[in-house]
């Protein structure tokens, strides 16, 4: 058994995975990437394109390649970076974008079309014989892995919270500013991406006020907690809106335990670093190419050297103390490559340099790689001076570590509606002009010294706690050493000739290449959005992080322009994959949105019947004993209404109550007709319109006292109605001694139909209310009380038979139903209740659809009242008046027996497509035998025409005579008796 | 990840709302908290709850309650809304956990006693009372919170 490796983030004990069905061991505390690595795996995965065997590049969220899925399908996750995903025992990971297997990999015959799969390719060569055709193959082959099939994580948790100062990145910036902002009294949250904080501060050999980094970082830490701020580790700043930020935390690196806290601080510091550079060389992608800070991560962190030979290639002097550290840790250094002229430029990177040079280690100025040598690893450098490339030679190695620099991580602030300016000595674009609650320091803003990146972290902190009111004296800056200035000079390519461009990768995860492009700007797509849609560049879970600032640094050399002029694409959230199961919470399946249900739900549900969500409420649709489906049921349900009687839980009926001294005028301003005309004990149905004529709701209107009403509204239009009126109580009746409150969970409704009705409710309730219920007139209704709670009986009827409601306090609602079934009334559903309505041409649903004006639906009567409610005025409209208006008429099939559906449009004979009308609504009605329907048809056509029902795509095409909207009971002798 | 934390569903009782006409009310010595957010307590049991501008809630409101706020019918209008709640108690160290899945609780009540809220975008009414919060939702949503609630606290 090997020596377990030592690191600062793993410990001797052993974890067991596996890793495409393969047995690997790890340590705890490794990431995937980590203990892969230490296994002596180094290709991880394939590319999305080409399918390239791909290693691990980087040692952060930036990662490129090493894309796994992680668990057993169905129940996967996919796209999780191998460097932030925490080994757990008996992990299951699997490579991807690969068939059968990674080394054996059918699709990477791809490859040899490569020539052919440049930029754009797509866009031109799957146009014949159309694109449906190649849909499904490309889609097979394209993607970052697979969906899952099932999802078995969790419900993440989530959290919101508020703070005055949100710090996200915890490295020396982001501390020092948690730092002052607290010690002036901020409430404080620091959220750091990694486990442990401190960011570049656990490598540097740094000092800090005279300590070294890592106590210096306990010290801090330790400060912070005392000041009570809250300190985040393994949680990422992954996007917001102005003044709502997202955070999300993964202790273990994948979704199944993830957290979400919407925070809303009232400023807030980016702090996030930087993101290394890669540098853009032939076949750079190779397995064995990694980032120079990614290497001394590995071994730093976990004891991982991540390969025994390694070349250097960077253009700064950073390259040179690198060096040094790798080379302490048992790493043999084959050479350095510098880019730059000359070389390390400050005394701490010469005297450095100068002791690897005396150690025997190659330093080369003014060189670059040209190239990886290696097929499934890397084997050499092709390194040459950068004036005369034909003068190549080889370096043997297993690992080339390369720095271009650094991208300053400015996503948090660009996505906050911010700007950006390019630094030149950094080669790099950093933010500007940040709105007043949100500062931007340390790396992130191009501070690429350890003093200066304190400074910038003190300042910020400073500034953010004052503009959450806690103003206070600037702290003294913490004093810094060992971290000298990188002396960058911005190099993004190596030299090759066109050919070689192609496998000069910019972003490996979309393998954009320096030919695509060349390719892009040649078909004139110079603008840099353009150039991303074109090449993919920036594209999937990267979004620019890693090629974004290299794409963009060669498209400017390509076009000769400067850096600047060209710019960046739009950096979108999240800054890192994030699974729409942690975006969802608790919003899943049943809980997807919050269903109201009434006091009668769990009758409903154990009497088998079909619930059905009409807005947010769940009503039932049928009862499953009277039949299969809903319109067989339908039929059994509202035929029983007719013959004997039904039951129907109404509770989801809308209430307002409108009290004071104002309400009936108030009314009498909101509805086509006056409500202060009802008497007391009396109701009225009742229309609403818009501003703009339009008819809004119907409803029934009862007048409980001389100042108090009650507005009946439709299901699933309460809330609207509520805010319809409140706009105008706090508007135009803002002094007006009147309320509003809506009382619809304080009724239930049971709606008791049917020509036994009034016996079996006088059975029921008892003889204090038999003269009531004897006495009652159509529209008429009573108070009292049943079983000591209140309840009222509206005689009104929606079915066309003697109809009560009954509105009691839902304590009673049970009861009550429970002893019409006793009485042997049966439950009728929404299918039935829509047939009894369109039975009798009432307003079903479709009618109204916004675009409904009174006199299309038949109620010219409540027009001519002459009522001056909002709306009225606009009624005049001629348009209102044009001949080809819709108006409600009743349709029944020709031949008496044929089906015909809601939406089929009309038309006056079989061949013209131009449409006279269209069925709002249909059913078959048991009562009169046959289809009937409700439908909306130009005022031009005259009752007892025939029209052609035209409804291709249900094939239900047949004749219709146009008949009176009501179908049934036309004297309303059943319902008045 | 679940929370210590007890939920008790209470049984109906008979609350009232009152809403002012005007707002602020333009009387003197009235029973009614006057900042909106404001509560008034029998020992730690809320009784008067200001819950909107304008707008107070009376959860089982006493004989005495409703005396005095049918005494101010000039000023505005009585409702009885009893049903209309659906009253559950969350005890426990946990309970401010649970409510910050879905609002910052701790923020919200900072500077107040109660607030009209949005719990698992369910409307709801939300105090503290000893040992955790009292919650009054709109009944009808009251099988969807108390799912949520149970995700969130049962093992």
């Amino acid at each position: 058994m090997s020596t377990p490796r030592k690191g600062t983030r793993v410990s001797a004990d052993t974890l067991r995975f596996t890793f495409d069905g393969r047995p690997v061991t790890g340590q705890v505390g490794d990431t995937a990437a980590s203990a892969l690595l230490a296994a002596g795996v180094r290709a991880m995965g394939r590319s999305v394109k080409y399918r390239r065997l791909r290693g691990v590049m980087t040692a952060g969220p930036e990662e490129p390649n090493a894309l796994l899925t992680v668990g057993a399908a169905p129940a996967i996750v996919p796209n999780v970076p191998a460097t932030q995903l925490k080994l757990t025992n008996d992990m299951v990971l699997e490579t991807q974008n690969r068939w059968p297997g990674l080394r054996f990999d059918l699709t990477a015959l791809l490859q040899l079309g490569s020539s052919y799969f440049g930029a754009g390719f797509y866009y031109k060569t799957f146009i014949l014989p159309k694109w449906r055709f190649w849909e499904g193959l490309i889609r097979r082959l394209a993607g970052l892995g697979k969906a899952p099939g099932r999802c078995d994580l969790p419900a993440p948790s989530w959290e919101h919270a508020h703070c005055d100062v949100l710090v996200a990145g915890a490295g020396p910036a982001g501390l020092a500013a948690a730092l002052s902002a607290a010690r002036n009294g901020a409430r404080v949250v620091l959220a750091e991406r990694e486990p442990l904080v401190g960011g570049e501060l656990e490598f540097e050999a740094a000092t800090i006020e005279g300590r070294n980094a890592g106590e210096w970082t306990c010290a801090a830490l330790g400060e912070l907690s005392r000041l009570g701020a809250r300190v985040l580790t393994d949680t990422t700043l992954v996007g917001g809106s102005t003044g709502e930020m997202v955070l999300h935390t993964e202790p273990a690196g994948m979704a199944g335990a993830a957290r979400m806290i919407k925070i809303r601080p009232i400023s807030l510091v980016v702090a996030t670093g930087a993101v290394e550079r890669l540098i853009a060389f032939v076949d750079n992608d190779r397995p064995g190419v990694f980032l120079l800070g990614a290497a001394e991560r590995y071994l730093a962190r976990y004891g991982v050297r991540v390969g025994q030979r390694v070349v250097l290639f960077a253009n700064h002097d950073r390259v040179y103390l690198s060096a040094a550290r790798l080379a302490a840790g048992g790493m043999t250094i084959a050479a350095i490559i510098d880019t730059r002229a000359s070389a390390a430029q400050s005394p701490e990177a010469r005297r450095v340099a100068a002791e690897l040079a005396a150690r025997g280690t190659v330093c080369l100025v003014a060189h670059a790689v040209l190239a990886a040598k290696g097929r499934s690893c890397v084997k050499a450098a092709v390194i040459a001076p950068i004036a005369n490339s034909t003068l190549t030679q080889d370096i043997a190695c297993d690992a080339i570590l390369v720095s271009g620099g650094w991208g300053p991580a400015i996503h948090a602030s660009l996505q906050e509606g911010g700007s950006k300016r390019y630094e030149d000595t950094l080669g790099a674009f950093v933010s500007t002009d940040s709105p007043h609650w949100r500062v931007t320091a340390g790396s992130a803003q191009g501070a690429m010294e350890l003093g200066a990146t304190l400074r910038q972290g003190v300042e910020a902190g400073v500034a953010a706690a004052a503009q959450a009111g806690h103003r206070g004296p600037m702290a003294a800056v913490p004093a810094a050493s060992g971290d000298p200035t990188p002396h960058l000079q911005p190099f993004w390519r190596s030299p090759a000739d066109e050919q070689q461009e192609k496998t000069q990768f910019v972003d490996p995860q979309n393998d954009v290449s320096v030919a695509d492009l060349r390719v892009t700007l040649a078909e004139g797509f110079i603008d840099i959005e353009h150039v991303k849609r074109y090449t993919a560049l920036g594209f999937g879970t990267d979004q620019a992080k890693f090629g974004g600032q290299l794409g963009a640094a060669i498209v400017a050399e390509l076009l000769g322009e400067p850096v600047p002029s060209v710019g960046t694409s739009r950096l979108r959230p999240p800054f890192h994959p994030v699974t729409l199961r942690s975006l969802a919470g608790h919003r899943v399946g049943a809980q997807l949105r919050p269903a109201r249900v009434t006091p009668l739900h769990d009758w409903h549900v154990a009497n088998n019947a079909e619930m059905e969500a009409m807005g947010l409420w769940l009503r039932p649709r049928y009862y499953r004993a009277n039949g299969g489906n809903p319109t067989d049921a339908g039929i059994v349900e509202a035929g029983r209404v007719r013959t004997k009687g039904g039951i129907v839980d109404g509770s989801t009926l809308g209430k307002i109550e409108v009290a004071g001294p104002d309400a009936a005028a108030f009314l009498d301003a909101m509805y086509l007709s006056k409500a202060s005309t009802i008497k007391v004990g009396r109701s009225k149905y009742m229309v609403n319109l818009r501003e703009d004529g339009m008819v809004l709701d119907d409803g029934i209107v009862l007048r409980l006292a001389e100042d108090r009403f009650l507005a009946t509204v439709s299901t699933g239009h309460t809330d609207h109605m509520v805010s319809h009126f409140e706009h105008y109580r706090e508007t135009e009746w803002a002094n007006a001694r009147l309320t509003l409150t809506d009382v619809t969970d304080a009724w239930a409704v049971i709606v008791v139909a049917g020509p036994e009705s009034r016996a079996v409710l006088a059975s029921l309730l008892g003889s204090q209310w038999q003269e009531t219920l004897a006495r009652l007139r159509h529209m008429d209704f009573a108070c009292g009380h049943h079983a000591g709670r209140e309840l009222t009986v509206l005689r009104a009827s929606f079915s066309g038979e003697l109809a009560f409601e009954l509105h009691c306090r839902p304590a009673i609602a049970r009861e009550l139903w429970d002893g019409l079934v006793g009485a042997g009334l049966a439950p009728y559903g929404l299918e039935a209740l829509d047939i009894l309505r369109l039975e009798k041409g009432y307003l079903v649903s479709s009618e109204l659809n916004g675009q409904t004006t009174p006199f299309d639906l038949g109620m010219d009567g409540l027009v001519a009242l002459g009522n001056p409610c909002v709306g009225r005025d606009l009624l005049e409209r001629e348009a209102f008046h044009a001949p080809h208006r819709g108006r409600l008429v009743g349709v029944r099939a020709c031949d008496g027996k044929s089906r015909f559906l809601g939406g089929a449009q009309l038309t006056e004979d079989a061949v013209t497509a131009v449409s006279v009308g269209f069925i709002t609504s249909s059913a078959y009605s048991p009562a009169v035998g046959e289809w009937i329907g409700l439908a909306l048809v130009s005022r031009e056509v005259a009752l007892g025409k025939m029209l052609y029902v035209r409804d291709p795509l249900r094939g239900d095409n047949t004749t219709v005579n146009v008949v009176s909207p009501v179908h049934y009971d036309p004297k309303s002798d059943r319902m008045k008796s | 990840m679940t929370y210590e934390c007890q939920i008790t569903i209470k049984s109906d009782a008979c609350d009232v709302e009152f809403v002012a006409y005007t707002y602020p009310l333009q009387v003197d010595g009235v029973c009614l908290p006057q900042a909106p957010g404001a509560a008034v307590r029998d020992g730690q049991e809320p009784i008067l709850l200001h819950v909107a501008p304008g707008r107070w809630f009376a959860p089982a409101a006493s004989e005495g309650l409703r005396a005095q706020l049918l005494a101010l019918s000039e000023y505005g209008a009585l409702n009885e809304v009893e049903g209309k709640w659906q009253r559950f108690n969350l005890e426990g160290r946990d309970s401010t956990a649970v409510l910050a899945e879905t609002i910052d609780i701790v923020a919200i009540l900072k500077d107040r006693d109660c607030a009209a809220v949005h719990l698992f975008d369910c409307p709801s009414i939300v105090t503290p009372v000893i040992g955790g919060y009292a919650v009054w939702t709109r009944a009808s949503h009251r099988l969807h919170l108390q799912t949520e609630f149970k995700r969130l606290t049962e093992r």
